[in-house]
């Protein structure tokens, strides 16, 4: 079924939407869930709630890419699971790894809580100054939280590349950060 | 500002930044870089959940007897990867490939090799040789028709400046360790293409702009038997570049994206010579050719490991004593669970693992393996089981899986 046909079923409240979302993006939702929360259980019980809180949002929400609106739920969803959760048997998830490795760009004080909102935008005028490829390394790593191995793979690269490649990103982005006036 | 509060702010990313990648990700089968185990062995499934490298633990060298004048092997465990070996097919008749070796053939013995480069902890190689990478490369570059005596070679080392930049960040991280900037790869840079080559020798020519093909040879999303065509046409024109005696087409894959989408690879390997030639040809030396998002031709991927080091012709079991160790727990796997039973076998095949950390180039028996607990909507996944093909008492420390999951 195409994305516009599961979106509309979602519109008409038919709870087939809910079904033909796990059919078609079931495993790409666990997937994200999984590298966040390296637990199968919890995975599945994150794709759950992103179903609840798609068929919450949509209405009003008509995503135009629906695999991306769904994402960033799971997205979410697994971190604040991983946060509720006991932190200690995932520390080598995906996201815990990922965190470490951002850690180079952040201050690590929490005295002032930075405006996601204006973090996501300096983020996003930070990536475009990058290439295609950097800026598809560091959102695959950082956003989607894949291996660093898959990373390289598709991004055309070799591994010990896209490491030193995603370390000079970070690099950058803390300039870029800095300069911009967060206290990094 | 925090490390959680830059990841959160990630979730708010323009669609578009996010798309991007992500489309890249769905196409990643066709331009991956990974090695040649990988491409063998991990290349297709996209459904990744593992992190790590399986649950095998070692028994510290509990066979032993081997004749002396063969060395004792050891088994590479970490295979470098984080997800997992699965491939999603309906049936295990979907997944195609070429390897020469049968199912039942007999092979007493077969060769064991070296990998002549070796990592460190920090990732930095040793024995890395230059001048074999040197040749290599401007062989390739003679192939694609470039004149020898014009071809500046250079390398990935960072010029001065940058290395001084990443010491003065690094200073306060304690000593830059020796061979930190050593170049990792050599190339040649020219109008319409970049050749590389890398430490174990394999070659990338990246066609900038990419190469499109007639119109009647499609090349992404296809079915096989279009793809079949684009390979036929492909071998034509690259004939010369390979430089096979009897290149065989190798259509691999066939197993299924997060998106349903049926995946296959375009390779070919030299068919010529004795059936072990031919074994080790698909696994050492072959050619593979890579689309763009357009479905033009975009990167041609030369394989060919170094193979100088030869440890020994090996004794190797047979297949179904390979079974035997399969379900007496004997494997390495980086799938996340224990092996579910025989009955779950749905195909053998053997092949060389070639990872950058395998210490050994060395025949395994690959098992495909229905993970029962992943089926969906008739959607089963195969895992992948290694057990090695050298005779046990040739190995000093035989993997053992002891139940962890992680």
């Amino acid at each position: 079924m195409q994305d516009d046909d599961i979106v509309t079923l979602y519109w008409q409240r038919d709870e087939t939407a809910i079904q033909e979302t796990q059919q078609k993006y079931g495993r790409y939702l666990l997937k994200i869930a999984y590298q966040i929360l390296l637990d199968l259980e919890d995975g599945k019980e994150s794709v759950n709630d992103t179903y609840l809180k798609a068929w919450n949002s949509i209405p009003p929400h008509k995503p135009l890419v629906l695999p991306t609106y769904l994402g960033k739920i799971t997205r979410q969803t697994s971190i604040d699971l991983f946060r509720k959760r006991n932190r200690k048997k995932r520390q080598a998830s995906q996201y815990a790894v990922s965190l470490c490795e951002l850690e180079e760009c952040a201050g690590g004080t929490t005295e002032q809580s930075a405006d996601l909102r204006l973090l996501a935008e300096t983020i996003e005028r930070y990536l475009a100054t990058l290439t295609r490829q950097a800026r598809s390394a560091f959102v695959g790593r950082y956003y989607f939280m894949d291996p660093l191995k898959e990373v390289a793979a598709y991004c055309g690269m070799s591994e010990s590349k896209a490491k030193s490649m995603l370390y000079r990103t970070r690099q950058g982005l803390k300039s870029f950060l800095e300069q911009e006036g967060f206290a990094v | 500002m925090t490390k959680e509060e830059i990841s959160d702010a990630l979730n708010m990313l323009s669609d578009s930044v996010i798309e991007e990648t992500d489309r890249l990700r769905g196409q990643k089968n066709h331009i991956r870089v990974q090695k040649k185990w990988l491409r063998r062995t991990a290349a297709a499934a996209v459904f990744v959940l593992a992190a790590f490298a399986g649950g095998a633990a070692l028994l510290p060298n509990v066979l032993s007897g081997a004749p002396a004048q063969l060395p004792m092997l050891t088994i590479s465990q970490n295979s470098g990867g984080c997800g997992f070996e699965g491939y999603m097919a309906y049936d295990i008749s979907e997944l195609t490939g070429e390897n020469p070796w049968k199912e039942g053939a007999k092979a007493s013995v077969l060769p064991v090799y070296k990998n002549p480069v070796t990592y460190n902890e920090q990732h930095i190689a040793a024995g890395m040789d230059y001048e074999k990478m040197r040749t290599r490369l401007t062989e390739t570059a003679c192939r694609m028709g470039l004149d020898p005596n014009t071809l500046t070679i250079t390398d990935n080392a960072p010029d001065e400046e940058t290395k001084a930049k990443i010491e003065k960040r690094l200073e306060t991280a304690g000593d830059i360790p020796e061979g930190y900037f050593d170049p990792t790869m050599l190339m040649i840079e020219t109008e319409g293409m970049t050749i590389t080559v890398d430490s174990s020798l394999t070659v990338d020519i990246r066609f900038e702009p990419a190469v499109q093909l007639p119109q009647e040879y499609r090349f992404t999303q296809t079915a096989y038997q279009e793809l079949y065509k684009t390979a036929q046409y492909l071998k034509t024109c690259y004939h010369g570049l390979m430089g096979f005696q009897n290149p065989k087409l190798d259509l691999y894959g066939g197993d299924y994206d997060t998106s349903l989408y049926q995946r296959y690879k375009i390779s070919f390997y030299d068919a010529a010579g004795s059936a072990t030639e031919q074994l080790l040809n698909y696994c050492f030396n072959s050619a593979e050719f890579m689309a763009n998002e357009e479905g033009a031709l975009w990167i041609v991927r030369l394989f060919q490991y170094d193979l100088s080091q030869k440890v020994g012709d090996y004794p190797i079991i047979s297949e179904a004593q390979a079974r035997e160790l399969l379900e007496a727990g004997n494997y390495i796997t980086s799938v996340p669970y224990p092996m579910p039973g025989l009955k779950y076998v749905k195909k053998c095949e053997l092949i060389y693992r070639t990872g950058e950390s395998e210490l050994y180039y060395m025949p395994y028996y690959h098992f495909y393996v229905e993970l029962p607990q992943l089926e969906q909507d008739g959607m089963k996944t195969y895992g992948g089981y290694y057990v090695p093909a050298v005779k046990p008492e040739y190995i000093e420390d035989m993997p053992v899986w002891d139940g962890r999951f992680n």
